[in-house]
């Protein structure tokens, strides 16, 4: 006879699989994209009340974004400010298994930020300090994107690769009246970058306005199946994947009191380099799932065979509901050790930037995305000599259209299978 | 070789672990969740004033109240005591305190301005100098004068003390050093307070506090 008790319980482990961090983002991204950022701030506000301890960090860096998006640069700071020291950087590339099993694999703890996210703290936040006109603050941001430097958790490759973070550390300093500190900064831009300073400098009377244009959307993670066979043996594995967004504008122009002074030029493709850095992740996260479900299949097994023997004492049930359970308990563990897809999934897939000299005073500047999105125009007032930046973020004008998570790929051969295998191999 | 996946891999060792043992294990976990679920935790607040201990607490890297009635004291002990205060502090001079240069990784402006003030207010109470705070523009305008290090111009430095009408005024910048380990970081202040005489630019006094705040997990 089964008992009441051992099916409830049976019940309560299928209850464990719930919804990942996407699919719950889901709803604050409709609204964000189709221009409800009042929506959205909500929708945020609600998750994170609701959210545990371990979401709280990453879901105010999404906060964060969306403050910055309705002009709330001051909400959007303070975030940043806290969350420069919350989180631990895990990057995937260089990482090994066993450390990418542990968390690319487990929706527990604190999210560990990959280090291009880790380094757009510092760059959102000098946005917002610079945008707000805090010069000092943006200073602070600006060494606190120096000191990464220092760190081993975060290659000098990364840092360097973007380059709209040593711009706008330039600027910081420059708007500082830190001169020394900024030509630091500016020694790593190339030659002719957006955001380096005039040769000749800032003439008399002028000011400076910089504009900084938010594109698009950086991929985000999801859940993908693949099907990878091993030893004549075909198996799933759930790996999270960056999915490439589509929408939003191919650029931007820039006008200031109604002259067009041109386009804005891109200055870091941020999709693209997180995209470019997955093609090094993949093997990893591939050895790690394959690591992962060597043990995972036993553990089921064994637990099915138990589950079925208590269940019920009848020597034919048993037998009857083994093999059952044991698919059963096998499909729970399958989905209750799904990819962690958390990820900072407001940020834009591009930034442009340009530098305006113009003469002190009060200017209208527009901005006017190409290709897509919202032209808009903002009130700024410089005096001479000083810089003020003026931020355009476009993904609320782009509109939102929901993309469904990737579908089972089959992965039966290929150099990342066999760089997987090896690793694999390596770790056992 | 890589190991199969399925029924002819399953390890001998599982085989030995009874399925009571298991059932006990499944219960122990379904019962931690309930109990976790329904206990739950509500926020406490309390009063500093009911509470001295909270005000001791060092709650992250920045300044807190502590570090700065510390570094007001380490710097009115040196002031104090020096022969710039012993010389000049009749009560006749005008003195005003125009800025401190946050040079640090730390968002700590709210508390260098909060500095101020208490510098400010430690000496309008003891009468030492007559405090002029009310004409911010002129301050920033010699504090901008100021930075430009080399090329200060002392003819226009002393108009503007005419302009604000000050005989000295207290700058100062507080730089640092932080490092970080895998579970701590440590963060040292140093903090550098001068007085200068607007007419001729020299430095009268000059004191430097130090201040160290760890966090660690």
């Amino acid at each position: 006879m089964i008992s009441m008790e051992r099916l409830f319980l049976v019940f309560c482990l299928i209850c464990t699989s719930c919804a990942n961090y996407a699919e719950r983002l889901e709803p604050t991204h409709a609204s964000y994209y189709s221009g409800q950022l009042n929506l959205a701030e909500a929708s945020l506000r609600d998750l994170i009340e609701d959210a545990d301890r371990d979401d709280q960090p990453l879901l105010k860096l999404e906060l964060a974004s969306v403050l910055q998006a309705r002009g709330n640069y001051a909400g959007a700071a303070a975030l940043l400010i806290a969350s420069d020291s919350w989180f631990e950087v895990l990057d995937y590339t260089n990482s090994s298994v066993d450390d990418i099993a542990g968390f690319a694999f487990s929706v527990e703890g604190v999210y560990r930020v990959s280090p291009p996210e880790r380094v757009m703290i510092n760059t959102q936040n000098m946005i917002n300090h610079l945008a707000m006109k805090d010069t000092e603050g943006a200073a602070v941001e600006a060494r606190r994107l120096s000191a990464l430097l220092d760190r081993d958790d975060i290659a000098d490759d990364e840092l360097f690769a973007n380059s709209l973070a040593w711009g706008l550390a330039g600027l910081a300093m420059e708007a500082n009246g830190r001169v020394g500190e900024a030509g630091d900064f500016y020694n790593q831009l190339g030659a002719g970058h957006p955001l380096a300073p005039p040769a000749a400098g800032t003439e008399p009377g002028m000011g400076t306005i910089v504009v900084v244009g938010q594109l698009g959307r950086a991929p985000r993670r999801r859940e993908a199946s693949f099907l990878v066979r091993i030893d004549g043996c075909s198996q799933q594995l759930n790996l999270p994947v960056l999915q490439e967004r589509i929408g939003g504008p191919t650029g931007a122009r820039v006008s200031v009191d109604g002259v067009d002074r041109g386009p804005v030029p891109e200055v870091f493709d941020l999709g693209h380099h997180l995209l470019q850095r997955y093609d090094d992740e993949f093997p990893r996260l591939l050895a790690a799932a394959m690591a992962q479900a060597v043990t995972r299949s036993a553990i089921s097994e064994i637990a099915g065979n138990a589950l079925a023997k208590s269940v019920t004492d009848d020597e034919d049930d048993s037998e009857a509901l083994e093999g059952f359970l044991g698919c059963l308990i096998q499909l729970i563990f399958a989905n209750s050790l799904t990819a962690d897809v958390r990820c900072w999934s407001l940020l834009p897939g591009r930034y442009h930037a340009k530098r305006l000299s113009v003469a002190a005073g009060s200017h209208i500047v527009k901005f006017v995305p190409t290709g897509g999105g919202v032209a808009q125009s903002f009130p700024v007032s410089v005096g001479a000599g000083e810089i003020v930046l003026v931020n355009l973020v476009s993904g609320p004008g782009e509109g939102y259209r929901y993309q469904p998570p990737p579908r089972v790929r089959r992965l039966y051969s290929g150099p990342e299978l066999r760089l997987a295998r090896d690793l694999v191999v390596f770790r056992l | 070789m890589l190991p199969m996946i399925g029924s002819g891999c399953r390890p001998k060792a599982f085989d030995s672990i009874p399925s009571r043992e298991i059932m006990l294990m499944l219960r122990f976990l379904l019962a931690s969740l309930v109990i976790i679920t329904v206990i739950g935790c509500d926020p406490t607040f309390q009063r500093g004033t009911d509470d001295s201990s909270i005000d001791q607490a060092a709650m992250s890297t920045r300044l807190d109240r502590v570090d700065l009635e510390k570094a007001l004291d380490d710097w009115y002990g040196q002031f104090g005591s020096s022969k710039f205060l012993d010389q000049s502090g009749d009560g006749s001079k005008t003195l005003a305190v125009l800025r401190i240069d946050n040079d640090t990784s730390e968002h700590i402006s709210s508390a260098l301005t909060t500095l101020i003030s208490s510098v400010e207010t430690r000496i309008v109470n003891d009468g030492d100098f007559r405090v002029v705070t009310n004409d911010q523009i002129a301050k920033n305008a010699i504090a901008a004068e100021m930075q430009r290090i080399d090329e200060v111009d002392q003819s226009t430095m002393a108009d503007l003390g005419m302009q604000l009408g000050v005989q000295y005024f207290i700058s100062g910048r507080v730089g640092d050093s932080a490092e970080k380990t895998a579970d701590a970081r440590r963060v040292q202040y140093f903090l550098f307070l001068r007085v200068t005489e607007v007419q001729t630019g020299r430095v009268m006094f000059q004191s430097q506090i130090d201040i160290t705040k760890q966090i660690s997990s």
